[in-house]
């Protein structure tokens, strides 16, 4: 337990009180000597301080201790807020630094992916659009062809066919069916053979 | 005869030496007293009314006591009591203020007045510079000094836990043991006694030094003013404005240098009872 400063003021006020009666027992006052002590001036002084000391200590010095107190309480406790507030402001800054930083990285990887799938794909489209257009070429040619053929066959047929008839008229004999087929199948066999050589 | 003819015929110890205004049964009641009674008033009026709703952010007259109040408690106070700034901080305000307030209220031409206005003069002056005031209040520092030192040593004692009488007896035992430097060894044995003597003798000259420094400085300033004020009248053939102008001239210029030194006075006192309180609450320093 400890003694509080009021117990301690009681504690000098009652000594110094004591002090006091016994100095005011003494009658010696009122001396033209600056130097002399009168115990009764001495002992009122002791008196007014003692009582001044605990009226002022109990309405007015610890009341304003007290509120100069609670402002360095608050004072300190708002420092140490402030400071707690900027290390966390601090700490959350640089995460989102490193937040941007990753994210950054992270929009770079992601563009120069895109790039290189649409790298690829045009390649693809283009080579796709070339194997297309290739065969649509050749099947165009592979008609082409077949088309051609098929109209140099007819022209083929056509002219034996008026070659026989030329000639049949130029005979004047008229030729049954089966051997006009077959003089027909004999001049497209010549015919095809001279275009060979 | 104009009063200030009265004031500048009269003796210059005339004005700071005590007068009996009346007789208090077989005791006699002085000018010196009844300044002690005005300042005390004075506080009474002044502080309690500050600290009626004390602001977390002072304004105004606040402000100024305040200022001074701060100043006391963390450059005066803390640097020799620490922690126990605040258990001794009522007492030394009031010890500053008490001293400041009676030291400023010898400088105010009051005692004028009353000579003017009740036709008696000596009823007010300047408390602090008598000797027996100042007395007074080195005796409560001295018995402050040395209550809190056996008070510190108690609860010592207390906290190695000694029961209250036992750390009563050897608190008071260990705080005059204490007193004394100690030395390893013969010689600090051989040593003790005289060092305790001069100790003993050490701490009845600090309260002495602390009465005698305050009452002469403050008796001093008041005796130089009335001594200007008396050269005067004695130069009165040089003419009026050869008197009035250095006169007037060096009673304001020691006029500034008294309300410094009413200033620096209380503060001197305050800061060598703090200082002897501390040594007295922290016998190892």
């Amino acid at each position: 337990m400890t003694l509080s400063s009021r117990k301690l003021f009681s504690v000098t006020a009652t000594i110094c009180a004591l002090a006091g009666s016994a100095l005011a027992a003494e009658p010696e006052h009122g001396s033209g000597d600056p130097v002399q002590v009168d115990l009764w001036q001495a002992g009122f002084t002791v008196a007014v301080f003692v009582v001044l000391v605990l009226v002022l200590s109990r309405f007015a010095f610890r009341p304003i201790l007290a509120a100069l107190q609670k402002r360095e309480d608050f004072i300190r406790d708002s420092l140490e807020q402030a400071k707690r507030d900027r290390e966390e402001s601090e700490r959350k800054l640089k995460e989102y630094t490193d937040k941007i930083i990753a994210a950054r990285a992270e929009a770079t990887a992601i563009v120069e992916e895109g790039r290189r799938d649409a790298e690829a794909l045009r390649r693809k489209i283009e080579e796709d659009g070339k194997a297309e257009a290739k065969a649509i070429l050749e099947r165009a040619r592979r008609e082409i062809q077949i088309a051609t053929d098929t109209a140099v066959k007819e022209l083929y047929t056509l002219s034996a066919k008026l070659a026989t008839d030329i000639a049949g008229k130029i005979i004047q004999k008229e030729l049954n069916p089966r051997e006009h087929e077959r003089l027909i199948e004999e001049s497209l066999g010549e015919l095809e053979e001279a275009a060979r050589r | 005869m104009s009063w200030m003819t009265l004031i500048a015929a009269a003796d210059p110890m005339e004005h700071v030496l005590p007068h009996k205004l009346f007789d208090l049964g077989p005791l006699a009641f002085t000018n010196h007293m009844l300044m002690l009674v005005v300042s005390g008033v004075l506080m009474l009026l002044v502080f309690p009314a500050i600290a009626r709703g004390y602001p977390l952010v002072p304004t105004g007259t606040r402000n100024l006591f305040e200022a001074i109040m701060q100043f006391i408690r963390t450059e005066v106070a803390y640097p020799a009591l620490h922690h126990h700034t605040d258990r001794f901080i009522p007492f030394l305000w009031t010890l500053f203020f008490f001293i400041l307030f009676n030291n400023l209220l010898g400088m105010v031409p009051l005692d004028p007045l009353a000579l003017l206005v009740f036709g008696k003069g000596h009823v007010m002056g300047t408390a602090t510079a008598g000797l027996s005031v100042t007395a007074g209040l080195a005796a409560v520092a001295f018995v402050m000094i040395h209550v809190s030192g056996i008070i510190e040593q108690y609860h010592h004692q207390r906290h190695h836990g000694r029961d209250p009488i036992t750390a009563s007896a050897l608190g008071f035992v260990m705080y005059w043991y204490n007193f004394v430097p100690h030395i390893p060894g013969f010689i600090g044995v051989l040593l003790f006694l005289p060092l305790l003597v001069l100790e003993l003798i050490g701490a009845a000259v600090k309260p002495f030094a602390l009465a005698v420094r305050l009452f002469a400085n403050m008796m001093a300033g008041h005796i130089v003013l009335a001594s200007l004020l008396v050269l005067a009248p004695a130069l009165r053939h040089l003419g009026d404005w050869a008197i009035a102008v250095p006169t007037i001239l060096g009673c304001a210029a020691l006029g500034c240098l008294e309300l410094f030194v009413a200033f620096l006075q209380a503060y001197i006192f305050t800061f060598l009872t703090c200082m002897f309180i501390g040594a007295a609450v922290s016998p190892e320093h």
